[in-house]
């Protein structure tokens, strides 16, 4: 099994995702990928932030080394995510992939402008959505150098 | 003086009572001539007077032949003798004679019986009487001797001063005093003589008066004498024309008399000659004048007569003579009797002796029947004065407006026909003429309104304004409406007003200017236009209220249609979650237990899986059609080649897996949205290599230009399509044919039509079943530059 170290840990991502089965197929998709990596989950915008800024329960959360945002979400939509991150210096360096059942081109372009670093239409096929989690983790973790 | 008695007898009868006769007279102491005939007997008389004897008695004898006419020679000769007619018998027939008028011997006479015994008592008492009369008559002549004696004396007296009056009056005189000798010879020539002639009396005096007195004397003054002659001294006065010696001509009142000595004797003549060329010129001018103005009344077209004060004809003119059928020198001095009809003279000489009576000019209108016809003339009769303010003629002028009275009598027809109501009025704004409708309109009797200002049948709210604007359009009239842009009333007798329009006609007559109004009562006008109005209004609020109606049900429409596009969005973007859910557990369960289960369990899973992802392509299809519009880009100028190469491009695999031809044509530039059209054209070509048998397939896409439109055609050598399906086929997930045969989800036509619709085009198909299909599609052609 690959473990796709950053600075001689284990990789952090962070999926914000409201709909369990997807985080489940997530979750078995990154197994599918063999890949080792600490993935932590949170439902919706707002515990996404709490959880970056580690505020309340998640005080002692890592900070994440990827972000998979889901859009559509209650509470604090991906969006309102994209906009405070953008906005914020202390998170603004953090790539975010955009992970969504969406594929509205103004969608896709407003989250482009608002830095998102890839923006990835969730395949219905759990093969071809297997791929895309090991070729997406890989491509993060092993090919592209990430902040400190 | 002294007495005899004469007697005339033809013979010296001897008789008896002859010589009783004698005695008588011899007893009386009067001496007795006897003499046979008249002539003697006037001898006797001569030489008896011229004796200083005078007759006075004078007897005429009984066989005189006529004794009367005897009787009236010597009558003549001693008119104071008394005549005494001797007769044997009483003579009746003598008597009746002698009493006659005619007689003209005088008063005194008898008729005396021969042997009568009273005879010389009668003889006595005639020769009485008659040297009476003679003793008077040479009283008489003695005294008047006498006078003419004393007379003399005073003459002479004052012949030294009377001279001088003579010279006075003579040089002081306005008219030349001319006189000559016999033989014409100038012998006075007083100052104005001089004036007239031009000699002094010195030039004058000692010459022939035809030399110094004018050219053509010498041919007139010796008929002018003989004419003098003739009349036995009594002068003679004539108007003369001569010329004097420098030419000039004059006239003259010439007053020519003989100069006679005492003694009868003609010594020379005198003349008094008055210069009258000026008194003549103004008789010329005015002759001359009045030609002229009888030119004048003869070229005038009236009748122009004056009659005197008795009604007689002083002059007529020509155009008289014309009507009246006779001429000029016979009418004058005729009553209008004598030329005119009865009836008509009649008629006239009313109106004549009105005039006279009233001697105010007047103007009135004559009816007169002329060769049977009825014509009417204007007559204006005045009365012309003399010096003294009395009438002494009347002048009639008249015209015969017989036409004119025709003209507006059928102008008068043609009012009073009129179906509307019009009212004539003149310059003053007094109303002249109204016919039957205005009568029924305004509810005025005519009489009522005839003469009376127009402005009566006007409201009186706006009669204050009126004569200002009348009197503003008769300045410039025209015939137009009235009062433009303004509502118009009229005012009934009754008070109540109604609306009206009036149309307004100048009208010029030789009496001037009328001005026609034609007015038509509008009531029932205006009150078709209230309801008009009001259901104009009507309507238009029910148009404004379904326009809101409609735009309420557009808007409702449009939201709906936009919450259902965002509805089949949403629909379709959610039911992808769940399905990717099924999906990617199925797999799983797939992968991780496939073998573990029965194979009736592994053939369910794999029919599961298969079903998700038919479902997929079904969500994936439905996405696109919503997107056409929801997420619809700005159009741009595409070039439908490259278009085709793109279509062309994403349809490889299939193209080259049923060994296709593609084909197109040249092809235009358009306006549109780039990935539609492509999609367009890659589901139409798609659709045509799909549903195709032939060998090739072949699919060609051509374009030409139709109006405003390119019309597009994808035609194929495919399977065909029946007519009834030729709509069906574009209405989403139609499909002909089995999943099995065909596989697929029914939507690409319906999302062609879509973009079709979203580029303002529309989308049709010709096609038969084994004989291939037409797509045909139109896009509206925007001006697009050419290339």
């Amino acid at each position: 099994m690959n473990e796709p170290l950053v600075n001689g840990r284990l990789a952090e991502i962070l999926l914000v995702e409201d709909n369990l089965d997807d985080v489940e197929l997530t979750r078995l998709g990154f197994q599918r990928s063999k890949l080792s990596l600490n993935l932590h989950h949170v439902e919706n915008g707002e515990e996404c932030m709490a959880f970056l800024r580690k505020q309340g329960r998640y005080a002692d959360a890592p900070a994440p080394d990827l972000i998979l945002l889901d859009l559509n979400m209650p509470v604090m939509s991906g969006y309102e995510v994209m906009r405070q991150m953008a906005s914020d210096p202390e998170l603004s360096h953090i790539p975010v992939v955009i992970l969504t059942s969406s594929a509205n081109e103004a969608d896709i372009l407003e989250m482009y402008k608002l830095r998102c670093s890839s923006y990835i239409v969730k395949p219905v096929d759990f093969n071809q959505f297997a791929r895309v989690i090991g070729d997406l983790t890989s491509y993060w973790f092993t090919v592209v150098v990430l902040p400190q | 003086m002294l007495p005899f008695v004469l007697l005339v007898e033809a013979t010296d009868y001897a008789t008896q009572a002859q010589r009783k006769l004698r005695h008588s007279v011899a007893n009386m102491g009067l001496p007795l001539r006897v003499c046979a005939g008249p002539e003697t007997a006037l001898t006797e008389l001569e030489h008896q007077e011229s004796r200083g004897a005078q007759a006075t008695l004078i007897l005429l004898g009984s066989h005189l032949e006529s004794p009367l006419a005897v009787a009236r020679r010597l009558h003549q000769r001693v008119p104071q003798a008394h005549l005494f007619f001797l007769v044997k018998d009483q003579d009746e027939a003598l008597r009746a004679q002698l009493q006659s008028p005619l007689a003209r011997i005088g008063r005194y006479w008898s008729i005396l019986e021969l042997g009568d015994e009273g005879s010389a008592i009668l003889l006595e008492q005639a020769s009485r009487s008659a040297r009476q009369r003679l003793q008077l008559r040479t009283t008489l002549n003695q005294i008047n001797t006498e006078l003419t004696l004393s007379r003399h004396d005073w003459t002479k007296q004052y012949l030294r001063v009377s001279d001088r009056f003579f010279a006075n009056i003579l040089e002081h005189s306005h008219d030349a005093i001319i006189a000559t000798n016999n033989e014409g010879v100038v012998i006075t020539w007083n100052s104005a003589a001089r004036v007239l002639f031009g000699l002094s009396p010195d030039e004058a005096v000692g010459k022939l008066v035809g030399e110094v007195a004018g050219g053509d004397w010498p041919e007139q003054l010796p008929r002018l004498i003989a004419r003098l002659r003739a009349a036995d001294s009594v002068p003679i006065k004539r108007e003369l024309v001569c010329r004097r010696n420098d030419g000039r001509r004059l006239d003259i009142e010439l007053a020519l008399s003989i100069v006679r000595e005492e003694s009868d004797q003609p010594i020379g003549f005198s003349a008094i000659v008055r210069n009258i060329t000026e008194r003549k010129q103004a008789e010329r001018a005015l002759r001359e004048s009045e030609k002229r103005l009888y030119a004048i009344l003869d070229s005038s077209p009236p009748i122009i007569c004056m009659l005197d004060t008795d009604s007689r004809y002083l002059f007529v003119n020509r155009q008289w003579e014309r009507v009246v059928g006779i001429t000029r020198d016979k009418a004058l001095g005729k009553s209008p009797y004598e030329c005119w009809p009865r009836d008509t003279a009649k008629t006239l000489m009313r109106s004549h002796q009105a005039l006279l009576e009233g001697g105010q000019p007047v103007e009135q209108e004559d009816t007169l029947f002329l060769e049977g016809e009825t014509h009417t003339y204007y007559s204006y009769r005045f009365p012309l004065f003399d010096g003294e303010g009395t009438i002494y003629a009347v002048c009639v002028i008249s015209s015969d407006i017989t036409e004119r009275k025709r003209a507006e009598e059928q102008f008068r027809l043609a009012v009073e026909a009129a179906s509307s109501a019009m009212v004539m009025i003149n310059d003053k704004g007094r109303i002249t003429l109204v016919n039957r409708q205005t009568e029924v309109l305004f509810g005025y009797d005519r009489r009522e309104l005839m003469g009376k200002a127009v402005e009566m049948l006007i409201p009186a709210r706006f009669r204050k304004g009126h004569p200002g604007l009348r009197k503003q359009y008769f300045a410039s009239p025209e015939a137009r409406p009235m009062g433009a842009g303004r509502d118009l009333f009229g005012l009934r007798k009754d008070g109540s007003e109604f609306p009206v329009e009036i149309g307004l006609n100048p009208i010029q007559t030789e009496e001037g200017r009328f001005f026609l109004s034609s007015i038509v009562d509008i009531t029932l006008r205006k009150q078709l236009e209230e309801v008009q109005h009001k259901a104009n209004q009507d309507l238009e609020r029910q148009v404004e209220q379904r326009t809101q109606e409609l735009k309420e049900i557009n808007e409702k429409l449009e939201q709906s249609n936009i919450e259902l596009t965002r509805f089949a969005y949403i629909a379709s973007h959610d039911l992808q979650t769940p399905l990717r859910s099924i999906s990617g557990f199925l797999q799983l369960l797939q992968a991780e237990y496939r073998g573990r289960l029965d194979e009736q369990a592994d053939h369910w899973i794999d029919r599961v899986v298969e079903n998700t992802h038919r479902m997929k392509t079904l969500i994936n299809d439905l996405l696109f059609y919503t997107r056409i519009e929801s997420q619809a880009r700005p159009f741009t100028p595409l070039r439908c080649r490259d278009l085709f190469n793109d279509a062309v491009e994403g349809l490889a695999a299939s193209i080259q897996e049923a060994v296709a031809e593609v084909r197109c044509d040249d092809l235009p530039t358009i306006n549109g949205d780039r990935s539609q059209l492509v999609q367009l054209l890659q589901n139409l070509i798609g659709n045509g290599i799909k549903y195709n048998e032939s060998i090739p397939p072949r699919v060609r896409v051509t374009a030409r230009k139709n109006g405003n439109a390119w019309i597009f055609s994808v035609s194929d050598n495919g399977i065909g399509i029946a007519a009834k399906h030729h709509e069906k086929i574009f209405e989403a997930f139609q499909r002909l044919h089995t999943q099995h045969r065909w596989p697929g989800t029914g939507i690409g036509l319906a999302v062609c039509r879509r973009i079709v619709h979203h580029h303002g085009g529309r989308i049709w198909v010709d096609s038969e079943p084994g004989k291939g299909s037409v797509f045909y599609f139109s896009i509206p052609d925007r001006g697009v530059p050419h290339e």
